[in-house]
């Protein structure tokens, strides 16, 4: 009996002790469950985002207060847009990248490391056929 | 002096009639209706109406010349604004362009007309038909809108 009990106390204190380890302190969601993680998709693949964020963000962005600028595109609310509303802006930011009307030649006097090179271009002309076509469902 | 004022009237005079000769080629094609805007996307009457009335002059295959149009240089200036408004947009060659475009397009009717830009203020001035009023651009927004979702479900 005495034998019998002894691996009994044993397991038991040992299930303790696990649960004991793994129950969460209060304010720590940490390892006793695991929360639902969110799963946030990016707005903008990372290498355009970084593009944008260097040469266009200064007036295209919720950081800015260039009216005219952001009567064009607010990229801080994207996503706030229809599929269409997207495709067509998509199309405008590839005619004024060909036409090298933007960045503004005045701006990237002013501050050339903001200034796209033809790459950083391609990038993003690349990103915004691919990603109208996916719209677009083709 | 008298003889002055005659000898500039006169070479006023002369120049006008010789520029006459030189007249830009008519916009009056063949127009392929399969490829109108109106034959591929749905299009109220109302609609279609006023757009044939304030942009088809410029933006489309063919131009209903006003009789002042037979004079030079008011030709040459309408030449050039017809070449320039078929080359952004042309209403009669729809088709012709790629899907995406066509949303980018109907986009920037709505846009342009909000700010003004479009009809030109000249135009407007000629034709009084070609005037939107605030009711007519909101119809016409609200269509520009439905019209690019009908673009989007459809396939290349």
């Amino acid at each position: 009996m005495k034998k019998f009990i002894l691996p009994v106390v044993v397991l038991f204190t040992a299930v303790l002790a696990v649960m004991a380890f793994n129950y969460p302190v209060a304010g720590d969601s940490g390892n006793f469950v695991n929360p639902p993680q969110e799963k946030v998709v990016p707005v903008f693949p990372e290498n355009v985002a970084k593009v944008l964020e260097t040469s266009c963000y200064d007036c295209h962005s919720d950081a800015s207060s260039n009216e005219k600028a952001l009567l064009k595109v607010n990229f801080s609310k994207w996503n706030d847009q229809t599929a269409a509303q997207k495709v067509a802006k998509m199309q405008d930011i590839t005619d004024v990248l060909k036409k090298g009307d933007m960045p503004p030649a005045k701006y990237t006097a002013k501050y050339p490391d903001r200034a796209m090179n033809q790459e950083q271009k391609d990038l993003i002309m690349k990103w915004a056929a691919e990603e109208s076509d996916k719209l677009m469902g083709n | 002096m008298k003889k002055a004022l005659i000898i500039v009237a006169a070479s006023v005079v002369f120049l006008f009639i010789v520029i006459q000769f030189f007249q830009p080629a008519k916009n009056d094609n063949p127009v392929n209706l399969q490829d109108d805007i109106a034959f591929k996307l749905a299009m109220p009457a109302a609609i279609k109406n006023k757009i044939t009335n304030a942009c088809y002059d410029c933006h489309s295959n063919k131009t209903a010349y006003p009789f002042y149009n037979n004079f030079a240089p008011v030709s040459w200036m309408m030449a050039r604004h017809i070449h320039k408004g078929k080359e952004h947009l042309n209403f009669s060659e729809w088709a012709t362009y790629e899907r995406k475009q066509q949303v980018k397009l109907l986009a920037k009717i709505c846009d342009e007309i909000k700010a003004h830009e479009m009809p030109l203020k000249s135009y407007i001035i000629m034709h009084r038909n070609a005037r939107i009023s605030k009711k007519e651009l909101e119809e016409i927004c609200n269509w520009t809108e439905q019209a690019s979702e009908q673009v989007m479900g459809q396939k290349d």
